[in-house]
């Protein structure tokens, strides 16, 4: 199953009333949604803002989703519309269609050039997340890290990152869960000090 | 239980584990919040740790109205799911060839007595004889009609609605209807 099929089921279950199972692709999607609209909105108070009402209004338009598109493409067009709209209302001037084509959604990576999202406190918070997953990455056996950066950073299956490795499957999806709990032993203590947040 | 978290989060779980591990996220928050660690995991080692949801998002996104929405119909094809649409297409051409064939009555032979006509004996079966002779179509009546109304009849057959749908039978008949014709 592919990461487009797993959200497909997701939206399924959604469509018929799991109103958790829209409350995973929030997790999943947030910050990437997030970074993508910081692309055009500059105050990080309104980039969040229009986060929460692009994930309402795409919860309430669930059911004309037919799957016809990645749920993450029709996310981000939702999320443009409503980034315009805001910016209109705002009496502020709008992106333009070849600014922000659907087509980018699929291959969108979160580049350098991208505005920075956070106000001093949650960039202080973002670079210390970013600093420990890294140092924890650094302190993993090297088949762990291999795993988990070959799964999220190059975006390969478990059957490719078994090729790749020369392992079985299931030694795949054991490295790569025990990265990330490594990484999540580490992270937890620091996320536990900002409560408020969805991590 | 968290690994198959992290294989859910992959995709990587066929569709019956998937549905037992749906279930247990909605229940066990412990489980919930390894789905939302390792999201937060993947973001960072991409470079996108920031931007983050406040948790005041969910308590908003509980208070909507659940949506529901008609299941899609996109099943695929298997052969048994052909062979059944096969059948439904041929029952619909029989149904049409029937009732094609039950408006055409002039292609039967023309001179059929009732089966009901033949065997009345008692006064149940008299009457309802002649019950089943009053429903029968109007050419029988016409072929008992006066030579007067026969010669109308026939004056004005091709007036007649039902020359357009019955294409040649009418002039058959109105041939097989001229006194001192053979054919009778």
């Amino acid at each position: 199953m592919s990461d487009r099929e797993i959200d497909q089921k997701l939206v399924e279950r959604a469509q018929r009333g799991e109103k958790h199972a829209f409350d995973l692709l929030v997790a999943k999607y947030q910050r990437k949604l997030a970074r993508l609209l910081s692309r055009f909105i500059r105050d990080p108070a309104e980039v969040e803002d229009v986060a929460q009402e692009a994930f309402i209004k795409a919860y309430r338009a669930l059911p004309s989703f037919r799957g016809e598109s990645a749920f993450y493409t029709w996310l981000y067009r939702i999320g443009i519309n409503t980034a315009k709209n805001y910016l209109v209302a705002m009496g502020r001037r709008a992106p333009t269609v070849t600014e922000f084509d659907s087509e980018e959604a699929e291959s969108f990576e979160d580049g350098e050039q991208l505005r920075d999202i956070n106000t001093p406190e949650s960039v202080l918070m973002s670079r210390q997340i970013g600093d420990t997953v890294n140092e924890a990455m650094a302190a993993l056996p090297e088949e762990l890290r291999t795993a988990i950066a070959l799964r999220e950073i190059e975006g390969l299956s478990y059957e490719e990152i078994a090729t790749v490795m020369n392992c079985p499957i299931g030694t795949v999806r054991s490295r790569i869960f025990r990265a990330r709990e490594a990484i999540a032993t580490r992270l937890r203590p620091l996320l536990d000090t900002r409560k408020d947040r969805r991590w | 239980m968290k690994e198959t978290v992290s294989a859910l989060y992959d995709g990587e779980l066929d569709a019956t584990d998937m549905d037992r591990m749906c279930a247990r996220l909605k229940d066990e928050p412990e489980l919930r919040a390894a789905w939302d660690t390792y999201s937060l995991i993947g973001d960072a080692l991409r470079g996108n740790a920031g931007g983050s949801l406040p948790v005041a998002f969910s308590e908003q996104l509980a208070a909507e109205p659940t949506v529901l929405a008609p299941r899609p119909s996109v099943l695929p094809v298997t052969p048994r799911r052909a062979t059944r649409m096969a059948l439904s297409a041929a029952a619909g051409i029989a149904a049409i060839a029937f009732v094609g064939i039950m408006a055409f009555p002039t292609l039967k032979q023309d001179n059929v007595v009732p089966p009901m006509a033949t065997v009345t004996t008692g006064p149940l079966q008299q009457q309802a004889a002649a019950a089943v002779a009053m429903a029968q179509p109007p050419q029988r009546a016409t072929a008992a009609a006066s030579p007067a109304v026969r010669d109308y009849l026939l004056a004005h057959q091709r007036f007649s609605p039902a020359l357009a749908l019955q294409g040649a039978a009418p002039f058959v008949r109105t041939v097989s209807d001229e006194p001192g014709a053979g054919g009778r």
